[in-house]
């Protein structure tokens, strides 16, 4: 039963303490999601506006727009069974939306040429367009199966025709077709050039076209070009010639142009044999070599009746000076300090470029100017609070006439030098007591001079600076704790004067003995286990002593004497029974009951045990017996702790108790 | 066995295993550093070897500190100037918040972005649903830490960034859906919004990022997050030492059960307290022997 009621409690309690202990807040909810939870939900309507959208980049000739919003279509969120049918249109729309500016950029080209009657150059660019037009039907045709597939998978079809995704989806579907339309316009445009409509998938259409072409009556032209010399430094000058002929007679008075990588640099006019002449200078561009070529375009009366000529081109060599520049820096550098930069410069076999000047730069800022001939070191010193971590150094020098610039750069890394600590302490302190800890700092730089070192040892705090050799040394007071002993960390703080050098705090383990808290300890762990526990045995020993002789009822009369433990009980009824008075002889009865008690039920009274405590140890083993026993002793205490008069009739029935327990234990 | 000394038993018994309960169970509350589940933050505590604190005082040499704050408790006005203290003296503050309390805290620094608070949502350019966007557009300074892609959870955006320089961008595609119907309203404005940005302040830097989530345990791993959050830190300067704000969280009992324990643990093996449980222990033992006679 009661080890019932213990669970229970124990388990009442364990249920309150953890609810409360453990219960969640009546609070607001977080707003956020566990993502491995959620169950995928996918936007058809916005995956189409963003297509519809795409589209419009596509029709305003924007294909950087159409590259941008299709780079991010792996990232959106669709149905995995529409992935692949998603980033085909992403990829046929990017296509189609550069293919499209290309259609556009070569009719316009194509006019042009036509113009001019640049027969040749017409027949390859029409074929360029028309492969063009050939992938731009192709992209456009896989954007429509990508989204239709889109549609089937978002139930499209069969949605009515004013929900919005329907909507969106048909909106996509309407602006691909105004893509089809566009491509069809191109293709108009382009037999209106041609004359004649013609079938562009055709395998034979270069003849074809040279056919288209052909029809219109041109005079071919021949365009000749010589250039001396063959090479040439920048700046100098050079003398381009050459002849107009048409069908073997030279065409005198007509203007040609000369272009150096397709620019215009000059313009000259035939005379009178069809001869032409130039003289022009060589650009300061320093690359190794120039095209060439005389251009002659059929203008007024010759246009219609001539065909424009290109004369072949002719390759330059250009020459210059270019000197090989290599730099040497430390790869590590400080800040605060200078970082020396060694510049040197090779120019071969070309002759050296005297006071040349170099401009130094810091990550595109500015620095300082050098003038210099071959070699040079620079000083560049680094801001205290430059950001650590990677720096690039550039030297710049302009071109200077046939002296081609130069230009090198290194990147360097700034970092803080880290401070080594070489120092000397004791393993074990003793507390109260001077610790010596001395020792000394350096970096890769060098000595640590001056440096702050801020030392701490339980609770002790020493405040020192570095001498200029970088040395310490310092005795710390250890003032008195609580400790007793044990593990304690020694810590040492650096900050270096210098802002090259990095702070520094290290950490070191030191036994710590208190020795008087320690004294402490073992006097009390000797009071404590030694001597009082002797002293309290031997009170103890007393106070048992007394409690044999005590009296310790006050509430009986002062003639009765309170008997409360075994022996004194005993020692008193052995009293009672030498009495002849009523009192007496029940005591007697009382006793040999008792007596007769101990050996049939073994129970034994122990010391300080009172006749109550020993009728209830011994009517476990009584049975029936329990009854008259308890009653008696009972009695028998009524007799020894009051005042009461025993009467004849109690004698009586202590008498008959004692024979009822008698015969009962026989 | 008399009932006082089963009431005794059982409350020792009691006190003992709910203090193992509580040391042993794990935190399930959002944002807490012994939560282990989806919503704690204990992977990113772990990852970046943070330590939490559980009051503003403790900040100091805030030149070599990154703190961490999310928050979802209003801040005292001591705790407000503490913070600023904090930046104006070189500590760079990561304030994560979308809904919480993030705009007081940029009010009382003094600087014009605010969170809109108001969700924001991509349809398209999501994790699984809306209010998961995924970020593909970030500064050069975050591009090169090798961030590609960040997915937030349930986030805001940031509004009024005119003198901070933005970090990230959401989709062109999201919105904030300011009525809350899940639905773009003609009057909602439209992407991109900055989620993240920095700006200097005094000695320090404060970093903000419109959503907390990112630092969860479900989160943190996922796609580019925890580089973006790295990068973010490492922004006020590398190798600083990271401290996470649990003050401004709210707490559960068994969290704020679980900080005592480790602050009572804390106490006792001070030497003190050890030398004070050592004489107790003693005192109890030698009263046990001297009781029973032995």
């Amino acid at each position: 039963m009661m080890k019932k009621r213990l669970y229970l409690l124990l388990l009442s309690m364990m249920t309150v303490f953890n609810a409360v202990a453990m219960s969640a807040p009546a609070l607001a909810s977080i707003p956020q999601e566990n993502p491995e939870v959620i169950v995928p939900e996918f936007n058809g309507i916005s995956l189409y506006r963003y297509c519809s959208e795409s589209i419009d980049s596509v029709l305003n000739f924007n294909p950087d727009m159409v590259a941008l919003q299709m780079g991010k279509i792996p990232y959106a969120n669709v149905p995995p069974s529409i992935t692949v049918a998603i980033n085909d249109f992403a990829d046929s729309v990017t296509h189609l939306s550069r293919t499209t500016v290309s259609i556009d950029e070569g009719l316009n080209e194509l006019r042009e040429l036509l113009l001019y009657s640049r027969l040749h150059e017409s027949v390859i660019l029409t074929k360029e367009i028309i492969s063009n037009l050939l992938v731009a039907d192709i992209d456009l045709k896989t954007a429509e199966r990508a989204v239709a597939i889109s549609g089937v998978t978002f139930n499209v079809p069969n949605l009515p025709v004013q929900s919005r995704l329907r909507m969106a989806y048909d909106e996509v579907v309407r602006k691909l077709g105004q893509v089809g339309e566009l491509l069809n316009l191109y293709q108009e445009r382009l037999y209106n050039l041609l004359g004649s409509s013609i079938d562009i998938r055709s395998s034979e259409l270069d003849n074809l076209l040279s056919e288209v072409l052909s029809v219109k009556s041109y005079i071919a032209t021949d365009l000749s070009l010589n250039v001396n010399p063959r090479s040439a430094y920048v700046g100098d000058e050079i003398s381009v010639t050459g002849k107009l002929e048409s069908a073997g007679k030279p065409l005198a008075g007509r203007e040609i142009k000369i272009l150096l990588n397709n620019v215009q640099s000059a313009m000259v006019e035939t005379d009178g044999n069809g001869y032409y002449e130039a003289n022009l200078f060589v650009p300061y561009l320093y690359i190794p070599e120039l095209r060439v070529q005389a251009l002659y375009l059929p203008v007024s009366k010759d246009s219609g009746v001539y065909l424009s000529s290109i004369s072949p081109e002719f390759r330059l060599k250009v020459m210059y000076y270019e000197a090989k520049v290599t730099i040497g820096a430390d790869s590590k550098t400080y800040p605060g300090r200078d970082l020396v930069c060694s510049v040197k410069l090779d120019y071969g076999s070309a002759p050296v470029l005297a006071d040349r000047k170099f401009e130094a730069y810091l990550d595109g800022e500015f620095v300082r100017e050098i003038t210099a001939t071959e070699e040079f070191s620079l000083k560049i010193s680094l801001s205290p609070d430059i950001n650590l971590g990677e720096h690039t150094i550039t030297f710049l020098s302009s071109p200077a006439g046939r002296y081609a610039p130069a230009e090198v750069d290194t990147v360097i890394n700034v970092a803080k030098a880290v401070p080594v600590l070489t120092m000397k302490f004791p393993t074990v302190v003793l507390v109260p007591g001077q610790t010596k800890v001395e020792g000394a700092i350096r970096s890769e730089v060098g000595v640590l001079k001056n440096a702050n070192i801020d030392i701490s040892l339980a609770g002790a705090n020493a405040k020192l600076n570095t001498t200029a050799e970088g040395a310490f040394d310092v005795s710390i007071k250890m003032r008195m704790g609580f400790e007793l002993l044990g593990s304690q960390p020694l810590v040492i703080q650096i900050s270096p004067q210098e802002p090259w050098n990095d702070t520094l705090v290290i950490s070191r383990k030191v036994l710590l003995v208190n020795i008087v808290n320690c004294g402490i300890f073992m006097v009390v762990v000797l009071f404590f286990g030694v001597f009082l526990s002797r002293r309290l045995k031997g009170q103890i020993e007393k106070y048992l002593k007394r409690r044999t002789q005590d009296v310790v009822v006050p509430l009986v009369p002062e003639d009765v004497t309170p008997v409360y433990s075994m022996p004194v009980v005993l020692q008193e009824l052995s009293k009672q029974e030498e009495n002849t008075e009523p009192r007496g002889r029940v005591i007697s009865l009382y006793i040999s009951v008792l007596r007769l008690m101990q050996r049939a039920t073994s129970v034994l009274m122990k010391p300080n045990q009172t006749l109550r405590e020993f009728a209830s140890d011994a009517q476990k083993k009584l049975g029936p017996l329990a009854m008259p026993f308890v009653e008696f002793t009972k009695m028998v205490e009524r007799f020894l702790y009051s005042r009461h008069q025993v009467t004849d009739k109690e004698i009586e029935e202590s008498k008959q108790l004692t024979a009822e327990l008698q015969e009962g234990l026989k | 066995m008399k009932l006082r000394s089963i009431f005794l038993i059982a409350l020792v018994v009691v006190l003992v295993a709910s203090l193992v309960s509580v040391w042993y169970t794990s935190s399930f509350q959002d944002f807490m550093a012994g939560n282990r589940m989806w919503n704690g933050v204990r992977d990113f505590q772990r990852h970046t070897e943070g330590k939490t604190i559980e009051s503003l005082d403790v900040l100091a040499s805030p030149r070599d500190v990154s703190l961490i704050v999310i928050p979802y408790l209003e801040f005292a006005d001591n705790d407000l100037l503490k913070l600023k203290d904090f930046i104006d003296q070189g500590g760079t503050l990561l304030l994560l918040d979308d809904y919480g309390y993030g705009n007081s805290i940029l009010k009382y620094l003094g600087v014009d972005v605010r969170l809109s608070q108001s969700p924001l949502i991509d349809p398209l350019f999501c994790y699984k649903n809306q209010f998961l966007p995924k970020v593909t557009d970030f500064s050069p300074s975050i591009k090169e830490k090798g961030v590609r892609l960040v997915v937030l959870n349930h986030a805001t955006a940031l509004v009024a960034t005119d003198n901070v320089e933005v970090l990230a961008w959401s989709s062109p595609d999201s919105y904030l859906d300011v009525n809350e119907n899940r639905e773009l309203d003609t009057t909602e404005p439209k992407g991109a919004f900055p989620i993240a940005a920095k700006v200097e302040i005094g000695k320090g830097m404060l970093i903000l990022a419109s959503d907390p989530s990112l630092v969860i345990n479900s989160m943190v791993n996922r796609y580019d997050n925890f580089v973006f959050l790295t990068s973010l830190i490492e922004l006020g300067g590398a190798d600083r030492e990271m401290l996470f704000d649990v003050s401004h969280l709210t707490q559960t009992p068994l969290d704020v059960s679980k900080a005592g324990l480790i602050t009572v643990r804390d106490v006792l093996s001070a030497p003190y307290a050890s030398l004070a449980i050592v004489f107790v222990i003693f005192i109890a033992a030698s009263r046990f022997i001297l009781k029973t006679g032995g």
